[in-house]
């Protein structure tokens, strides 16, 4: 399932605007850019890929403003177990929130050559 | 997969056991309705993670935190419109019941702040008109500092700020509850809404008999000049009256009428009542979205009034406060610095909920 619709500023703002839980939404809807996955397959899978444990509370938090934003939805649940997955507007706001991390830190990096020399 | 340190059968489910039971505790940090929706599934995912690190503080201290932030969300001071059951209802509807917690929140703050802030307002009243007394008597040193004159006008507009704020308020919800009683609303909505209208009506006539039964014994203003009427302050003192030092000197309380000291326990339960009673047909009434943003805005008025009010009670203690080392008979007490931190509290509760209320409504 691909949603190919460009993500603008007004989609990043969205996820910006989770202030402190920005850094947990985007790695939540990064893992579930590949398929839709229950709490700890995702604990696992954002570990896996980011080095980073999201501790429960702080992944709960983080699915359920997911959801009430629309950018998240949850499926039917699986031995209580219940999985999520990506939203079209989720997937727009997470293309808008990368693309502006991208610029980010493509300028840090050409900076860094240019002053810095590369490593 | 959850992994699992290998055991026999028998140890193995006596671990998923205890590790069930301390996930259950754990759980038990979320409100109810959060609760209902996300239980079984945060459930699994804590015995997971304890067989992974049996012990862990801080799994245990993230999970309080998340708790406790869930249950200001669902009390409407903080986060998001926590959904129901997946697939039972829409976002929209999640939204207005997160918005009508959060008006609610920010009804009962201000409505507490106004109630001890009126507290303090009579303390000033009572200070001006003793000090007007005294200033009869030949050769009786000044009482009043400019300090706790431009409190006693100050705070005089901000009350009637915040009374006019209220009166503004109370108006469209009124409207809207009489309307839902009499089209009927939704199913149910009459009964929810009659228990609490009902309920605010009894508390309230149950404060005005209170409050003029007991008003008589109002030091009076003896024909001075006072700031407000004397008939409003005497019923201002007397529904206030349970805002006193003298609860932590029993031994004059005791020498109070026996009708005093029992209004004097019996009024802040009264209030009490009669505030949850206003926030839950607030939170009940199932407000249009334009009447919502009008009370948000209103709410922002507020907080701008209470924290005028709150500048004015500090710059009040600071000169004549109980550290200030003034000896006159009126003065600040340590009651008065007691009631200030309340008000700060009940303003920082306002502003949060005004703040949430904002987000909802703009669809954040």
């Amino acid at each position: 399932m691909a949603h190919r619709n460009a993500g603008t500023p007004a989609d990043d703002a969205v996820l910006a605007g989770f202030g402190r839980y920005a850094g947990p939404a985007t790695l939540i809807l990064s893992s579930l850019a590949d398929g839709a996955k229950h709490g700890y397959a995702l604990t696992k899978d954002v570990e896996e890929f980011a080095g980073v444990r999201l501790a429960p509370g702080t992944l709960y938090e983080a699915l359920s403003r997911l959801e009430s934003q629309g950018m998240i939805e949850a499926l039917k649940a699986e031995d209580r177990r219940r999985p999520y997955r990506l939203t079209a507007a989720g997937a727009a706001a997470l293309r808008a929130h990368l693309a502006a991390q991208r610029r980010a830190t493509d300028t840090g990096l050409r900076r860094l050559a240019v002053n810095w020399g590369s490593a | 997969m959850i992994p699992r340190r290998e055991c026999t059968e028998h140890d193995c489910r006596a671990e998923d056991a205890a590790a069930r039971l301390r996930a259950a505790r754990l759980v038990r940090w979320y409100p109810r309705q959060w609760r209902e929706r996300y239980a079984d599934e945060f459930t699994e995912l804590l015995v997971g993670d304890i067989a992974e690190r049996p012990d862990s503080l801080a799994r245990t201290l993230d999970v309080a935190r998340g708790g406790l932030l869930a249950r200001l969300a669902g009390a409407g001071l903080a986060g998001f419109a926590l959904t129901g059951r997946p697939g039972s209802c829409d976002l929209a509807a999640a939204r207005g019941r997160h918005l009508a917690a959060s008006l609610s929140a920010l009804g009962a703050a201000s409505a507490l702040f106004l109630i001890i802030g009126a507290a303090q307002w009579s303390q000033l009243l009572i200070g001006w008109v003793w000090a007007a007394r005294l200033r009869q008597q030949p050769g009786a040193a000044p009482q009043l500092l400019a300090a706790d004159r431009n409190a006693t006008f100050g705070v005089s507009a901000a009350i009637l700020g915040l009374l006019a704020l209220a009166a503004l308020a109370a108006l469209p919800v009124l409207v809207t509850v009489a309307a839902r009683l009499t089209t009927g609303g939704a199913p149910g909505q009459r009964g929810r809404l009659a228990r609490p209208l009902v309920t605010l009506a009894a508390a309230l006539t149950a404060l005005v008999v209170g409050g003029r039964s007991v008003e008589n014994n109002w030091i009076g203003t003896g024909g001075l000049h006072s700031p407000v009427p004397g008939g409003v302050a005497a019923f201002i003192w007397a529904v206030t009256l349970f805002v006193s030092a003298y609860w932590a000197h029993p031994g004059m309380l005791a020498a109070f009428p026996d009708a005093e000291r029992a209004w004097m326990a019996l009024s802040p339960l009264v209030l009490a009542i009669a505030v949850a009673s206003a926030a839950a047909l607030v939170r009940r009434a199932d407000l249009s979205p334009r009447v919502a943003r009008f009370e948000a805005r209103l709410g922002v008025a507020c907080c701008a009034i209470m924290t005028a009010f709150l500048a004015l009670c500090a710059a009040w203690l600071a000169a004549d406060g109980p550290l200030a080392g003034r000896s006159v008979l009126f003065h600040a007490g340590w009651i008065n610095v007691a009631s200030a931190a309340v008000l700060a509290l009940t303003l920082a509760a306002a502003v949060q909920a005004s703040r949430t209320a904002g987000r909802t409504l703009s669809g954040r």
